[in-house]
């Protein structure tokens, strides 16, 4: 029985959720979901902020809410911490004042936890200041500072990223995972992002319309083409795992193997045989019947068609093209599905002009 | 410079409005917080009931407080029967004449306070451990601190200016409840006091003149203090 379990089912207007969560301690969790899908609903129901309509919640073995034996632990009594989107420091305080109102209230005082997590955060120089002109990073690092000091069971960081630019999320990225590792503490990390959650998780739950529509591994999870998940809007895409072949230094580039096809990218650190995570984007792969010639694409894959989805109000069609053992979705105009005359289990040549490498 | 009387009339306002606005500032809070948070009848029934004084000429209030404090009256029998106290013709009916009429402009700026303090915050506290009253009086309260600010002070500045309700409820009694305006009114009643009515509207001028600058100096530097230098 895992030490950790959210299970709950809630009503809030027409919005109807049904979680069932469970994970051991020290792990990193990612929940992901479109907006609206119900994730940020499940930080309320931990938190106590919201009451689900019945469930079971145990946080580190202990009982948060039960509605059969009528638990409900008020949220100042349930040890959470808890990091939103916006940082929500106390105007009023300093910033050394708010990193211990909740220390204050949940612990007593260990001068060397203080000192590590403020290493850790790298808020040293900034203790004595007030909150309202520190930057975005630095507010949401004492934000993180706070909830940490209060000896959380479980740290729950919702968007905690949103807003910051990207080398400011790259930062904070790095301290979230050396929290987990210094500190032992399971981190429930709430994002939209891929790229976050790929570089943070260990383990995956996407939530679809207030339900876990998938939960694993990154790998197992790119493997269950529930991916059509992530496709929202324009920007479709999909991820496809691969190893690193080999780095090409005359040609200034890396080789990446998928399931035996191989694929060039621009060249990259990590090293030979590890696993990459590779993003890409619907409209920048084109098909082709025959492999053309005199072209700078340097990526055609051989594949052959597993679905079409036309989109007639817009003219476009999605293509799933079978790659390997893997699947990529590629978005040419029904204009080209005709002329190229495609059909399903017809064998083409997906031309990938940008790629985007994701991590791991 | 001032003669006895007007000197006692200016010593009388000081105390009356300290007294009233200190005996109304945690009921304000309160009511104010309310009438900010919570809705349905009570609070909006709270609502009209508070701000009724704003609106009613003073005449009416200071009758309306005769009544109710008279020794047949509900509060005014039941004060006497059980503390053995009278508030006619004193003081303390002058300080109560004052609480009342001030007490809305009071409840309005802290309301405005609670109406514009973002709940988030709040959320944030009782995450990390803070129970509802002390995330009351922890964060709300600090936060909304230029709003109590300004409206001590407007409070205090409107006790000074009342007139009505006092010369309704408790009479014009040199040294008990003869307050400024009050000094005034009789200095204009009777011939040969044309000097002291011009002192004591030169006076009251400056005292309106110094309140609504202390509200404004206060407010600014707990705002900045606070929220930071923002525009």
């Amino acid at each position: 029985m895992e030490s950790n379990l959210i299970k709950y089912e809630s009503t809030l207007g027409n919005f109807k959720s049904n979680i069932d969560i469970s994970f051991s301690a020290s792990n990193i969790i990612a929940i992901t979901g479109l907006s609206g899908s119900g994730k940020s609903t499940i930080a309320k129901i931990i938190c106590g902020l919201l009451k689900p309509k019945n469930g079971h919640i145990k946080i580190n073995d202990k009982i948060l809410y039960c509605s059969k034996s009528n638990i409900n632990i008020p949220p100042h009594l349930r040890n959470i911490g808890m990091v939103f989107q916006e940082a929500r420091l106390f105007s009023h305080m300093s910033v050394k004042n708010n990193l211990l109102y909740g220390q204050k209230r949940n612990s007593v005082f260990d001068q060397k936890k203080y000192d590590k997590i403020i290493k850790i955060l790298g808020i040293k120089s900034i203790l004595d200041r007030n909150t309202f002109n520190l930057s975005g990073g630095e507010a949401q690092r004492v934000s993180i500072g706070r909830a940490l000091l209060s000896d959380p069971k479980i740290l729950i960081l919702d968007e905690p990223l949103t807003g910051l630019d990207t080398p400011r999320q790259n930062k904070i990225m790095k301290i979230i995972k050396e929290i987990n590792k210094k500190l032992n503490i399971p981190i429930l990390f709430i994002s939209h992002s891929i790229e976050e959650i790929i570089f943070i998780a260990e383990k995956i739950i996407i939530i679809e319309n207030g339900r876990v529509a998938a939960q694993g591994s990154i790998e197992e999870i790119i493997s269950y083409k529930k991916l059509s998940y992530f496709n929202s809007g324009n920007t479709s895409y999909s991820l496809i795992k691969g190893i690193i072949h080999k780095h090409d230094k005359i040609n200034v580039n890396t080789i990446i193997d998928i399931d035996g096809t191989k694929l060039i990218t621009k060249p990259i650190s990590d090293k030979v045989n590890s696993t990459q995570i590779i993003k890409l984007f619907s409209k920048d792969i084109s098909i082709a019947t025959n492999i053309p010639k005199n072209i700078s694409i340097n990526n055609i894959l051989e594949t052959k068609i597993i679905k079409i989805k036309k989109f007639k109000t817009s003219g476009i069609a999605e293509i799933s093209l079978r790659l390997g053992k893997q699947e990529i979705i590629s978005e040419i105009t029904i204009f080209s599905l005709h002329k190229l005359k495609l059909k399903i289990n017809l064998k083409v040549f997906a031309l990938v002009k940008a790629i985007s490498l994701v991590g791991k | 410079m001032l003669n006895p009387i007007e000197i006692e009339a200016l010593k009388l306002s000081g105390f009356i409005a300290i007294v009233a606005v200190s005996v109304s500032i945690i009921p304000g809070i309160i009511i104010a917080w309310i009438i900010s948070r919570k809705k349905g009848l009570l609070s909006s029934t709270l609502n009209m009931i508070v701000y009724l004084p704003l609106v009613l000429p003073p005449v009416v209030i200071g009758y309306l407080l005769l009544l109710l404090f008279s020794h047949n009256g509900l509060i005014g029998n039941f004060l006497l029967v059980y503390f053995n106290v009278s508030v006619n013709f004193s003081w303390k009916g002058a300080a109560i004449a004052a609480a009342v009429v001030s007490f809305p402009l009071l409840v309005r700026s802290i309301k405005l306070g609670f109406d514009t303090f973002d709940y988030k915050t709040e959320e944030a506290a009782y995450i990390n451990g803070a129970s509802k009253l002390d995330c009351f009086i922890s964060i709300i309260l600090p936060q909304i601190l230029p709003s109590i600010i300004t409206g001590i002070t407007l409070a205090f500045a409107r006790c000074l200016a009342e007139f009505g309700a006092t010369i309704t409820f408790v009479s014009n009694i040199p040294g008990e409840t003869q307050t400024l305006p009050l000094a005034l009114y009789t200095a204009t009643q009777i011939p040969g006091t044309e000097e002291s009515a011009m002192r004591l509207v030169i006076i009251s001028i400056i005292l309106a003149f110094i309140s609504v600058a202390v509200a404004e100096i206060l407010a600014n530097k707990t705002n900045k203090r606070i929220l930071g230098n923002k525009d």
